[in-house]
């Protein structure tokens, strides 16, 4: 192909430019909107994903059968300390940390003239360490704040019911295995807001061993939360977790399966991408459909000149070719530039979903996760070829019939018209 | 004992509680079938009285553990009671006041009285199969209830009779169906079913003794049901009358949240 031929399309283009122009938005208009969208979605479902395989979920959990359903205190996975050696000899396993959930009662601990309102509360049993790191119960905890002995952590609602500040104290009534009562006062460290539901609306955050003695649970404990190398992997890891002696009644769990409203959530981003994809195609159909078949139909006299002239009819197609796929790419480019841009720029600052919908407060509570409704968005580079690609395609498809109707023109007939 | 009779404002068991748990004698009809309304009046009365002062042994049978505690409570009509925990040590001093539809619970290991939140209501008393609601409940068979003879009962041998909650009423039972002794006087069985008519629970009344002149059942033996419809395996909570004293003299200030919190 001769270069003089892509200089004579983009001259075309420039013959009618407030056409050629609107062509050109149409097609940005859809890059932009399918780079945007997508980026907001690709943030939004991340930050899911990122919850549900995060240190709360785990990639495996581990119950007591049953458990799940009725949380009741003596579903417990007994000897513990087998099972968690036991799935630590596995090699790609990075954590393993086990809770106890247990109901209770908790009220203001200082003694008082009036007697204490209570309210229900939910003993969390945890380990201390590996909730401390990102994304745990204790997520974001200094040192001096964490629970220890005779010490605990609250949840902000919890404590805000009961009025308790750091510093307190807070007596707690639970029940043993047995459901019997037992009763104890614990020190009240800090509060915590984290992305458990039941931890901040309920929760007395303490060590798993304060737990184990305060309510006759030794060596027991309810869940089981296992990270491994990669959650993609988590099935061949569960599968190799129910293989162990230790665990072989227990309920044994991927992230998947543990929250499947929430995965299907996710899956639903594919679709949303195709949908905006589609919405691409058709902005770009429309957008290189029109400007071509107007700009070939009204060129009738000069293709029959050309013709007439001498040029071949393959260089008239693959001039008119071009100008669509240019006009296409031009189109696309200045989509990806501005979708890029809004993406990122969105993406430093986050976009407040509750504040755009006038909701206060900056989160949402969902299936038990407490979930932010700042979004960042995120882009998916993959979005950006897709659309260049879906823009190519139909810059082509839109160009075959004006080019073909072009080649097929007798030249004494297209002059005379 | 004719103030007993006449006062029907009363209840025994603080734990009126229990009164709605607790049948009453009949009186039997001339030909067999009891009268149905004075049925439903000794019902209701069979543990009432002015005040009370009772000793019960309660029995908590789980499926790994059969805990018995041992009661003292004491009761002035419907609406007072204090039932203190006087053994195991672990449980010693622990006591529960009502007044109404309130509930303290006072805890010696924590030295805190703590009022029981109405959404504790449903929750275990002191991990029996008696929930915190039955001790504040205050229900009248007769009043509450649309009710029938049912006819004969095979088993136990007896009278069957049929009690279906008024719309009106607000309640955990839809229906209750009792079984009467032959004579009509004393319950041997009630069962409970739920607001969905799922059979939820099934109290045995037997050992019946004479205290201060009134016979009653001195035993009470409660089984929960699971929503399967069995009996929850390996769970009872037994409730039994070593001793109790119907009209005597109990002081108001013994229904005090300070009585509660007094050094036992």
């Amino acid at each position: 192909m001769r270069f003089s031929t892509l200089k004579i399309a983009w001259r075309n283009l420039g013959r009618n430019r407030r056409r050629t122009l609107l062509g050109v938005s149409a097609i940005a208009l859809g890059q932009f909107t399918l780079i945007t969208v997508n980026g907001l979605n690709a943030g939004y479902f991340e930050s899911m994903l990122r919850i549900v395989t995060g240190p709360l979920i785990g990639h495996v959990q581990v119950h007591q059968r049953g458990w799940r359903e009725e949380r009741a205190v003596d579903q417990y996975i007994d000897n513990l300390g087998r099972a968690e050696s036991e799935i630590k000899t596995l090699p790609e396993v990075q954590s393993v940390s086990a809770r106890i959930f247990s109901p209770a009662l908790g009220a203001a601990g200082e003694p008082g003239r009036e007697p204490a309102e209570a309210e229900m509360a939910m003993v969390v049993g945890v380990d201390v360490p590996v909730e401390n790191r990102e994304g745990g119960i204790l997520a974001s905890l200094p040192a001096e704040d964490l629970p220890g002995p005779g010490s605990v952590v609250l949840g902000k609602v919890l404590a805000q019911r009961l009025k308790l500040t750091p510093g307190k104290t807070v007596a707690v009534i639970g029940q043993d295995a047995d459901g019997f009562p037992v009763s104890n006062i614990f020190l009240v460290k800090s509060l915590v807001k984290g992305g458990n539901e039941i931890v901040s609306r309920l929760g007395i955050v303490m060590p798993l061993k304060e737990a184990q003695d305060f309510l006759v649970l030794p060596d027991k404990a309810h869940e089981i939360v296992i990270l491994g190398n990669d959650y993609r992997k988590a099935g061949e890891l569960a599968d190799r977790i129910k293989s162990l002696p230790g665990l072989k009644d227990a309920e044994i769990l991927t992230w998947k399966e543990a929250f499947p409203v929430i995965v299907r959530m996710i899956g639903m981003k594919t679709w949303t991408d195709l949908i905006f994809l589609a919405i691409l195609f058709i902005a770009a159909a429309a957008g290189i459909a029109n400007t071509m078949m107007m700009s070939t139909f009204e060129r009738t006299r000069e293709f029959g000149m050309l013709l007439a002239l001498g040029t071949r009819p393959g260089r008239l197609v693959r001039m008119i070719t071009l100008e669509s796929v240019i006009l296409g790419l031009v189109g696309v480019a200045v989509g990806s530039i501005l979708g890029a841009a809004v993406v990122y720029l969105t993406s430093q600052t986050g976009i407040d979903y509750g504040a755009l919908s006038g909701i206060r407060g900056q989160e949402i509570n969902f299936q038990g996760l407490t979930l932010s409704y700042i979004v960042y968005p995120k882009l998916e580079f993959r979005n950006v070829l897709f659309g260049v690609g879906a823009v190519m395609v139909t810059a082509f498809l839109a160009s075959f019939w004006p080019a073909f109707l072009a080649a097929r023109l007798e030249p004494t007939e297209a002059v005379r018209a | 004992m004719k103030s007993l009779m006449k006062t029907m404002k009363a209840a025994i068991f603080g734990v009126v509680l229990f009164a709605l748990l607790f049948p009453a004698a009949a009186v039997a009809g001339a030909e067999g079938a009891p009268d149905i309304n004075a049925v439903l009046k000794r019902l209701d009365d069979l543990f009432r009285s002015e005040s009370s002062v009772g000793s019960v042994e309660l029995t908590v049978v789980k499926p790994r553990r059969t805990h018995t505690l041992k009661l003292k409570i004491w009761t002035q009509g419907d609406e007072k009671a204090l039932i203190v925990i006087e053994a195991p040590e672990r449980e010693k001093g622990t006591a529960t006041l009502k007044v109404g539809k309130n509930l303290w619970n006072y805890l010696p290991k924590v030295n805190r009285t703590i009022r029981i939140p109405p959404s504790m209501m449903q929750s275990s008393w002191m991990g029996s199969d008696f929930t915190n609601d039955d001790l504040v409940r205050e229900s009248s068979l007769l009043k509450d209830f649309d009710s029938r003879i049912a006819g004969r009962s095979e088993d136990p041998a007896g009278w069957k009779i049929e009690l279906t909650a008024k719309p009106s009423m607000i309640g955990l039972w839809q229906r209750i169906e009792y079984v009467l002794d032959v004579d009509g006087n004393l319950p041997l069985e009630a069962r409970f079913y739920d607001r969905k008519n799922r059979l939820a629970r099934i109290m045995r009344f037997d050992e019946v003794k004479i205290f201060n002149g009134r016979r009653i059942p001195a035993h009470l033996a409660l089984t929960p049901i699971d929503t399967d419809g069995k009996p929850e395996k390996d769970k009872q909570t037994e409730m039994r009358y070593l001793e109790i004293k119907f009209n005597v003299p109990v002081s108001d200030s013994m229904f005090s949240l300070s009585e509660l919190e007094k050094n036992r």
